[in-house]
């Protein structure tokens, strides 16, 4: 009897493609639509998660492009602090769709950049970027030239890149009502004063999140033709939430709506894909596997195990499409597991709000 | 007897040991041993159970016990301060924050075989430890004046601590701040000697006139901290 699911592959089939698998022998679970060469132009922005998804390109020997290079010179553990090479330029973490509208409008000059600082202990901190120097600035006139290398910095990923990966993290977010900007996070938590009359909690819709993406991408796509976007969703759950759900059940809907704005996206738009990184962790199949004993972090085999499934997915690929010069060969876990000691230690400034539990 | 100091340094040594051998005995202040290695070999020196290892003069393997010497002295490759400029300049041009410049200044000083080596010495009990940079030519892009001349001896003053910065005398330079020719003119080698065929090119290494000004500045600033270790 014909109908259409009996000229469905194997993996379209849970049985096959999963019952009766290891986790670790999962196939298929990505199929790029893009052709990936190492020397494509990469640039990864978004939440936690993104900050992994560079550094295993650069491991594999992928063209990862930093705008904001460290400078000559700087050690390893300074770089680190003042998050060069963390993403593609110095933005921080950008948690939400809307956050990256902001960035891309102020980078296409559509919107100028705020002169909002933060001030604290005689530190003049970045409301967009609160974590980026270790101890702040020194004045707000230094921290605004530094946001706006960023920006340029930024700008500069958009029109060189062939591909922009962009990890989609959170849907709460905080706004300020006067200035109509978002913040990178609350105010009053890593830094600055929290208004109830100026600052507004917003736990953004599908809506307003498709439709962010959306923009930020023609946006992006005006200035560089040729991009193509890879979206993928953070597995991290949430630190906090500011709605009146448990923040188990704030996670599982903020991901939900985050990971349904992603498909939407994707379905709609020819330059853009989805890579399964959220399923990989957090599909009951693999039961929590890869997650830290605080069951929220992923641990270092999970972003191998995650990783790996891009690598071999972007090699399948072109071994498909008979494209050759395809070298990066896939690292075993071990042996990328050793040889970054720091995998886990990625920067998330969310995890400030975790100083704020129950301290009401 | 003269209180004994001891120069470590590469090449750039050639320099003040030439003017310490000219110096009548009279005159000494101090009592100078010079140990050194060519740039390229210097970060083979250690130190081992409060001696010096592989630092050489004149292929003398010899060992240093620390504890012989009132004060050390290096003279490798600490940076310049036209180093630090073309560093700076980058930083600037890129909005770079004060906070990461010192930062960035620390770790560049901190990976040099002069601080590794300054740091065993200072460990193993020898003390004071004074530093000078390097000598470099000044790259054509870079230009310095008093005030950023200054900032740099106090950025580089801030990194090597708990050592001593010691910064070339203002002597050493030319009124816009490039090495003044006079005292690289017939540069020595590690021995003190004439170098050979690249002495017309070499702006490098110092003659015996820019050694002598090196040695008073060696001999002013061990007096310094000596009184202020009293």
């Amino acid at each position: 009897m014909k109908n259409p699911y009996t000229a469905k592959p194997e993996r379209a089939f849970w049985r096959p493609a999963v019952a009766s698998r290891s986790i670790f022998d999962l196939q298929e679970v990505w199929r790029p639509k893009f052709l990936i060469e190492p020397t494509d132009q990469i640039v990864t922005f978004g939440s936690c998660f993104a900050q992994h998804i560079g550094r295993a390109l650069v491991e594999r020997g992928f063209n990862w492009y930093s705008a904001e290079p460290s400078p000559r010179g700087l050690s390893a553990y300074n770089s680190r602090r003042f998050n060069y090479d963390v993403f593609s330029a110095r933005t921080g973490n950008i948690y939400t769709t809307s956050m990256l509208l902001q960035w891309t409008r102020w980078a296409v000059a559509q919107d100028a950049v705020p002169g909002a600082a933060w001030e604290m202990d005689g530190r003049v901190y970045d409301p967009f970027r609160p974590s980026i120097e270790p101890n702040g600035f020194k004045t707000a006139k230094e921290m605004l030239a530094n946001r706006n290398a960023s920006v340029a910095a930024f700008r500069d990923c958009v029109q060189k890149a062939k591909f922009f990966v962009f990890t989609l993290g959170l849907t709460e977010s905080w706004f300020d009502r006067d200035g109509d900007y978002e913040y990178a996070l609350c105010p009053g938590t890593a830094a600055g004063e929290f208004d109830t009359d100026r600052h507004i909690f917003k736990n953004q819709t599908f809506g307003e999140i498709q439709a962010s993406l959306n923009v930020a991408m023609d946006l992006m796509h005006d200035v560089n033709p040729a991009l193509r976007f890879i979206l993928t969703v953070s597995p991290v759950p949430l630190v906090a939430t500011n709605s009146e759900s448990h923040v188990l059940v704030a996670t599982m809907e903020s991901k939900s709506v985050l990971r349904a704005v992603a498909g939407q996206v994707v379905r709609d738009r020819e330059d853009a894909d989805y890579f399964p990184s959220y399923e990989l962790i957090n599909s009951p199949v693999i039961r929590g596997t890869f997650l830290e004993p605080n069951q929220r972090n992923v641990s270092a085999y999970g972003v191998t195990f995650v990783m790996s499934h891009f690598f071999q997915s972007i090699l399948k690929r072109s071994a498909s499409s008979g494209a050759i010069g395809l070298s990066a060969s896939p690292l075993s876990a071990r042996s990328t597991i050793e040889d970054d000691s720091a995998l886990t230690d990625v920067v998330c400034e969310e995890e400030l709000l975790e100083a704020f539990a129950g301290s009401s | 007897m003269s209180p004994k100091i001891c120069v470590i340094g590469s090449s750039y040594i050639g320099a003040p040991f030439r003017a310490y051998k000219e110096l009548p005995s009279a005159q000494r202040e101090y009592e100078v041993d010079f140990y050194g290695r060519g740039a390229g070999r210097f970060q083979d020196i250690r130190i081992v159970d409060g001696q010096v290892r592989n630092a050489r003069f004149s292929s003398n393997d010899k060992s240093i016990n620390v504890r012989d010497y009132e004060a050390f002295v290096f003279y490798a490759d600490l940076p310049s301060p036209y180093d630090l400029a073309t560093v700076i300049s980058e930083c600037l041009s890129a909005n770079a924050s004060r906070q990461l410049i010192k930062a960035l200044v620390k770790d560049i000083v901190h990976s040099t075989a002069t601080f590794r080596v300054a740091k065993g010495l200072g460990e193993a009990g020898g003390k004071p430890v004074l530093l000078l940079s390097r000598n470099v030519p000044a790259p054509p892009k870079v230009t310095l004046h008093e005030a950023a001349y200054e900032t740099i001896a106090s950025l580089l003053r801030r990194a090597v601590t708990p050592y001593i910065y010691v910064p070339f005398p203002r002597a050493l330079f030319t009124s816009d701040f490039r090495p003044d020719p006079k005292f690289y003119q017939g540069s020595l080698d590690i021995a003190g000697e004439v170098a050979g065929t690249n002495e017309r090119r070499d702006r490098n290494h110092m003659n015996e006139l820019g050694g002598r000004l090196i040695l008073n500045l060696i001999f002013k600033n061990v007096s310094e901290a000596r009184k202020h270790q009293l």
